[in-house]
């Protein structure tokens, strides 16, 4: 019967909000929930690297006063098998990877007024990626002699983990609906590799080659409510 | 304060369409497989660079002369070759009239060098085999032909 009554809150909400009006609670309470969010930044970075698509959402919930904990889920995939003849990249790649990121955020954002669930916030990540990746075909150039040299890797599996510092924040746009940015400094730790390639993007992480990687979210998220505090 | 963390919000999302901008691509550098080689004397008693004029150089069923400068030089970039384990070049001295051959034998190992630059082979020196008819000895100081690596791998000590 809770759980009816928990899914039925959950749907008024979300229809509410969606219609632009006041949900059945009022400004002076204050909310509680399970923030879920889609990444932007993913799809921007397909609009300028054609060859890499990628997917993230993410889910947040408040585990104790100021303190929530963050899961963040993902797929990056990577292909540049034509940019070989057109003697853009001296090899052809594809790879396809999954990704998740757990870890904890801590809002140190002082707001007086009641009901706002606005954050600026500081956080740390554990990120894992496991993926597979090839490469067809690469040529060695060899200007004088001539005889350029060809070959291939096989694809296989590997994986790489890394731990990411993040600063943010999020400010709410309309009732229930968020969007905020956070910039991360993401460092590798350890990559199980033992082939000669190396990826060229690690989902979640960014370039491969780089032990140290510079981020950046731009979320939109929406929290569903469980739980509403009234103020006294 | 809201509206504060609405106009940051805003100024992310700028950011945001800079983002491609972060990552400047790396630059690759080509003929990362070649001998780097110096010409001494082999009659001073410290080592001193030698410059040998007209020196025209050609590889030992090559497509071509690698060198051909009516200028002096005291240094040489010899490429190796990626199909076979020596490579051998002909030093014709003296407008020609004193010929010395030099062979290089290597191994090779495929190297990853970058998402951007792709592969290249790193060579390791194993030996140089050489006639005595001005090139006196060779010596191998830096046995690794790495990339991006600019140091001297080899010594030639002329009469």
């Amino acid at each position: 019967m809770k759980i009816e009554r928990t899914l039925n809150f959950i749907f008024v909400s979300l229809l509410l909000s969606l219609m632009g009006m006041q949900p059945i609670w009022s400004q002076s309470e204050k909310i509680n929930g399970v923030a879920v969010g889609f990444d932007l930044s993913r799809l921007v970075v397909k609009g300028f690297e054609p060859e890499r698509t990628a997917l993230e959402v993410s889910a947040r919930v408040l585990v104790k006063p100021k303190w929530f904990a963050v899961a963040e889920a993902g797929y990056e995939n990577v292909d540049f098998d034509n940019l070989r003849s057109s003697e853009e990249k001296s090899y052809d790649y594809a790879s396809n990877g999954s990704y998740l990121r757990v870890g904890v955020d801590y809002d140190f954002f002082k707001v007086e007024e009641f009901g706002n669930n606005d954050n600026v916030y500081v956080g740390l990540r554990y990120g894992f990626c496991l993926m597979e990746h090839e490469a067809p075909g690469y040529t060695v150039e060899n200007d004088f002699w001539g005889a350029s040299q060809e070959g291939s890797i096989a694809p296989y599996t590997l994986n790489v983990h890394w731990a990411e510092f993040v600063f943010g924040l999020r400010t709410e746009l309309f009732r229930n609906f968020y969007m905020g940015w956070s910039a991360r400094l993401k460092v590798k730790v350890v990559e199980n590799n033992d082939e000669v390639l190396s990826p060229f993007v690690v989902g979640g992480y960014g370039k491969g080659d780089n032990q140290l990687n510079l981020g950046f979210t731009y979320s939109l998220a929406y929290e569903i409510p469980y739980h509403r505090k009234r103020k006294k | 304060m809201r509206i504060c963390l609405f106009f940051c919000c805003i100024v992310g999302f700028m950011g945001l369409l800079t983002l491609p901008g972060c990552n400047p691509e790396s630059i690759c550098l080509s003929s990362q497989h070649a001998v780097q080689t110096g010409f001494y004397s082999s009659y001073a008693t410290t080592d001193k660079d030698t410059l040998v004029e007209k020196l025209w150089v050609r590889g030992v069923g090559g497509p071509d002369t690698l060198i051909n400068d009516t200028t002096s030089v005291s240094k040489l970039f010899l490429p190796l070759s990626f199909e076979t384990d020596t490579t051998a070049f002909v030093f014709p001295f003296v407008d020609g009239k004193l010929v010395d051959t030099v062979r290089f034998v290597t191994d090779k190992e495929l190297i990853f060098v970058s998402g951007e630059c792709g592969y290249y082979f790193k060579f390791h020196i194993r030996e140089v085999l050489h006639t005595k008819i001005v090139v006196d000895s060779v010596a191998i100081l830096n046995p690794i032909v790495d990339y991006n690596e600019n140091r001297e791998n080899v010594k030639f000590y002329l009469r």
